[in-house]
């Protein structure tokens, strides 16, 4: 009497606890949806190594996630500009506006002629070597007398150095303005630059889709209107919208296929509505305690998360199916019932948890909080099963005729003789070898997402026409002080000189052009010193009427610049991304930027400039590197996840704890041989699910093992394991690669699987 | 003189009018102005520069080619040229070159090329891309008042032009405060340029 309060008692807590979370939950669904993350970048894994690198490249996704620019040619350059007056009115009311034109150039200059004599291109600093008076004279004479103006004041500048140095500076970028447009040309063709920052209301996915949708409506009526107009748009904004959106066609379809086959499953089962409200209820609990338990536990939650995961839990309808199942025309009173299932459901849900473990200890973010979400999902639901379950009689049901099917499969399966067992057996280990042998691996970062093709054709070229450096391949240098750093990073960009003129590279980016180390302003400030310049000072001072003390402060040589100087300035804060000092390290680091880079050989020649002070970060490599590694080291731990779970059903089973984990391992092999003969490769997600299957593909054998006489329980895991191949296996229909590759290796595992574990189940119990 | 520019109305209301009225002006310079392949002419400069108390004076020649861009031949006080080309500037004296700026190297070359362009040959359809203006056309006179339409990238604040049968003055000011004023003379139009006349180019 005592025992079945305790339990009305726990039933009651949980199902008010349960209340409370839903209630909180309904009216904190703002909160939990302002975390939501539908940022693409979530699925890289995080990098083990260079902090500054992981630093840089989130600084580079913060900076682009706002902007995008569209490129407008045309045979004529007049017909783009038109079209870029169309396009601009067309996105006038939209939540982007064009990026300001970098101002505050006049401030820029003044803070740099205070350090002129150390601002020298090589190419003036061999003239001032080599060159005498007179040709310096000449020079600013020309200067003085030419027609228009120079860029900075003649008396500040009377020999145009600092102007040759600024000119150099230039060519970081090859974007003109041309009136009140951007123009760049490449190989001929002039292209209107439209570059444009998306406002800071746009915060969601949802209005990012929005958005994106009204540019891409505008670039079509732009092109309309002007049909000889070829249009080039590039932007995280059209991945994240095209990505959401195939995310969204993913679940919608995903989510139906499955939804609705398993409802009908269960009808077609239990034969009662009643049934199909519990299971939906289990899972609806169990939903929601996932998304609270990665609202509590992650500062994010990705979208991916909550698509992907709701599909996992769907395993959740598993301990449901087994209650359910068990009450078919079951004497037993239900707490006698719980007293009789839990020790299967017990050891059945340790070894789905040992599955999810796995991915949960994985470097992606998504796959960790996918693991996370399951585990709770699946707890919740298995404690809703035990808990609550018991508490409602109206769970009871009768035989019909999907036990007929059931049986009918098994009996067919006991009449397969010895000899043909042997073979079945004999050839399946051929195929497994083989599977183990033949498998292709495939660690590309292209196996995890897929673009729009025609999206990465237009970013590419976007990338190269205005020469962007690229931001996954770069150097950091770093030292102890600035002036070390800057030092480090000439010699590196000295290098790269070369490999620009070998066609290695076509280019590169780095603070140095801005900020020459110390070392290099003071050797040009001793050639600044020259005579030859000296005197035609002098000259020219006479000439033009200038006093003494202009001829004084044109002599000296000027204090380095150094960054803090030009810490405030608009141009500083568009460079200031590629500095890294913070006081809590005494490190400072930057980042040398590369364009152009495009061939193996290339990144080979480049990675080679690498030493203890230049790392060399390639990120692709990187993610591929971390892919392979795991996928190796998640073989590994699916093999000893399996000598694990067969000691744990070892210690309870003994010597038939074989038929429960050789199904798997079988069925793993055996998937490995077919996506083979497919032509699919392994990737990582791969043998994530093998993990997976480690845990579902068990718990048939555990149940078979622990109820050997009970003629319910093979209808139990035939329905479990249907019902987690609806789930998965409408996985195989993601168009996202990462997630498709899952589906479809738990579809092939779980199904043979589950025929395995019918296979090799004990014939004498089954009370036929 | 020449035919560069013929008699305007006075356009009293094109201030206040706007944009259209700028297009009217645009579109009755462009028909009135016959314009030629090549033009050259004489000049005197005078150049007042921020922080210099002499004043710049100078004079010599130029030569405009549509084709081939413009070359300006300082005489006096100094010799020295000035070539502006779609391929490049170059200022260059007796004994060789003092300044050269590709256009490979910046590209902003092959857009003073045309600004220049526009302005010695009159090109008011070209001028209207780079600049914002006004102006008033007399019976004879003509002037415009140019604006950069983006004045981080030029140089100067307000260029001036004056004409009337012919270009006769411009004027740039600079954001520095810099004021050059040039006076142009014997001005003349023609298809092709003179042999001599096309050594200068080279």
């Amino acid at each position: 009497m005592k025992h079945f309060n305790f339990s009305k008692a726990l039933a009651a807590l949980f199902l008010s606890a349960t209340l409370g979370l839903a209630i909180w939950m309904v009216f904190n669904l703002h909160v939990i949806s302002a975390r939501l993350d539908g940022n693409v970048f979530s699925l890289l894994p995080k990098s083990e190594r260079n902090a500054v690198a992981e630093e840089f490249i989130g600084r580079v996704a913060k900076n682009g996630e706002r902007s995008l620019v569209v490129l407008l040619s045309s045979s004529r350059l007049e017909t783009s500009i038109e079209a870029e007056k169309t396009l601009k009115s067309l996105i006038k009311g939209l939540a982007v506006k064009s990026a300001p034109p970098q101002d505050g150039y006049s401030e820029y200059v003044s803070k740099l002629l205070v350090h002129k004599s150390g601002l020298l291109t090589s190419e003036d600093i061999s003239q001032l070597a080599s060159q005498p008076a007179p040709f310096w004279a000449d020079k600013s004479n020309a200067m003085a007398y030419s027609m228009g103006n120079s860029l900075i004041p003649w008396k500040d500048d009377p020999f145009g150095l600092l102007g040759d140095w600024l000119l150099r500076l230039g060519g970081v970028t090859k974007v003109r303005p041309y009136g009140d447009s951007l123009v760049v040309e490449r190989a001929g063709v002039s292209y209107v630059v439209l570059p444009m920052e998306v406002d800071a209301s746009v915060d969601s996915l949802s209005t990012q889709v929005v958005l994106a949708d009204a540019i891409n409506a505008a670039i079509g009526e732009t092109k309309l209107k002007h049909q000889e107009v070829d249009v080039l748009k590039a932007g995280v904004i059209f991945f994240a919208s095209d990505t959401s959106k195939s995310i969204e066609a993913d679940i919608s379809l995903i989510g139906l296929i499955s939804g609705i086959s398993a409802l009908l499953l269960i009808i077609f089962i239990f034969r009662s509505l009643y049934a199909v409200g519990f299971v939906l209820l289990t899972v609806s609990i169990g939903f929601m305690y996932a998304v609270l338990a990665c609202f509590f536990i992650f500062p994010k939650v990705y979208i991916l998360t909550l698509a992907f995961g709701t599909s996992l839990i769907g395993m959740s309808v598993d301990y449901c199916l087994y209650w359910l199942t068990a009450s078919i025309d079951d004497a037993k009173n239900p707490l006698e019932r719980r007293r009789y299932l839990l020790p299967g459901m017990f050891l059945a849900l340790i070894t789905t948890a040992i599955g999810y473990f796995l991915m949960a200890i994985t470097p992606f973010p998504v796959l960790s909080q996918m693991a996370v979400f399951s585990i709770s999902g699946i707890s919740a639901a298995w404690l809703t099963v035990v808990l609550i379950f018991p508490h409602v009689n109206k769970l009871s049901f009768s035989e019909n005729s999907s036990f007929a099917l059931v049986h009918f499969i098994q009996s067919k399966n006991y009449r397969i003789s010895i000899a043909a067992r042997k073979v079945i057996v004999f050839v399946m280990i051929l195929l497994s070898l083989y599977g183990i042998v033949a498998s292709r691996s495939n660690d590309n970062i292209k196996s995890l997402a897929s673009f729009d093709k025609g999206l990465i054709a237009q970013q590419i070229k976007t990338s190269e026409i205005l020469d962007l450096p690229s931001p996954s391949q770069f150097f950091i240098v770093s030292g102890s002080t600035e002036e070390g750093v800057l030092t480090k990073a000439e010699q590196l960009t000295h290098r790269l000189d070369e490999f620009i003129v070998d066609g290695v590279i076509t280019g590169y980016q780095s603070l140095t052009r801005f900020i020459p180390s110390i070392a290099t302003q003071n050797i040009a400030s001793k050639s600044y010193a020259s005579q030859g310049r000296a005197d035609a000072t002098k000259q020219i001072a006479k000439e033009f009427g200038m006093d003494p003390a202009w001829v004084q402060s044109q002599n000296q040589t000027n204090a380095p610049l150094t960054i803090d100087e030009i810490r405030d300035t608009p141009i500083y804060s568009k460079l200031s991304y590629l500095w890294f000092a913070s006081d809590a390290s005494s490190i400072k680091s930057t980042a040398v930027l590369l364009t152009g880079v495009n061939s193996a050989e290339a990144v080979g020649k480049l990675s080679k400039l690498a030493d203890s002070d230049i790392s060399w970060v390639n990120k692709p490599q990187e993610i591929s590197d971390v892919f392979a590694r795991y996928r190796i080291l998640f073989s590994y731990v699916v093999a000893l996840g399996y000598l694990l779970t067969f000691m744990a059903i070892y210690v309870k089973y003994g010597k038939s704890a074989w038929r429960a984990v050789l199904p798997p391992i079988l069925a793993t092999c055996l998937t490995l041989a077919i996506l083979t003969i497919a032509g699919e490769a392994i990737t990582l997600m791969t043998v994530i699910a093998f993990a997976l299957l480690l845990g579902v593909g068990t718990d048939y054998g555990i149940f078979l093992l622990q109820y050997p006489s009970d003629k319910r329980v093979l209808l139990s895991i035939s329905i479990a394991a249907l019902m987690t191949l609806i789930s998965f296996g409408s996985l195989s229909l993601s168009s996202v690669p990462a997630i498709h590759s899952f589906g479809i290796a738990l579809l092939f595992g779980v199904l043979m699987s589950w025929l395995l574990t019918l296979f090799f189940a004990q014939k004498v119990d089954t009370g036929e | 003189m020449n035919k560069i520019a013929k008699s305007f109305m006075v356009l009293i209301s094109f201030l206040i009018a706007g944009s259209v009225c700028a297009d009217s002006l645009v579109s009755q310079i462009g028909t009135l102005v016959s314009s030629s392949p090549t033009v050259r002419g004489k000049f005197v400069q005078s150049k007042t520069l921020s922080g210099v108390s002499k004043k710049l004076n100078s004079e010599g020649f130029f030569l405009v080619d549509k084709g081939k861009g413009v070359v300006w031949v300082t005489e006096k006080p100094i010799y020295q040229t000035l070539k502006v080309s779609d391929s490049g500037i170059r200022i260059g004296n007796k004994s060789g070159v003092l300044m050269n700026l590709d256009a490979r190297s910046e590209p902003s070359v092959k857009y003073i090329n045309e600004l220049v362009l526009a302005i010695f040959s009159g090109d008011m359809s070209a001028l209207e891309k780079l600049f914002n203006y006004s102006g008033d056309v007399r019976a004879k006179d003509w002037n415009l008042e140019l604006t950069p339409k983006n004045t981080v990238s030029m140089p100067f604040k307000k260029i001036t032009i004056v004409g009337s049968s012919a270009i006769s003055r411009i004027s740039f000011v600079s954001k520095d405060g810099d004021l050059t004023e040039v006076i142009f003379s014997d001005v003349r139009l023609a298809p092709l340029l003179s042999n001599d006349e096309a050594l200068q180019f080279q």
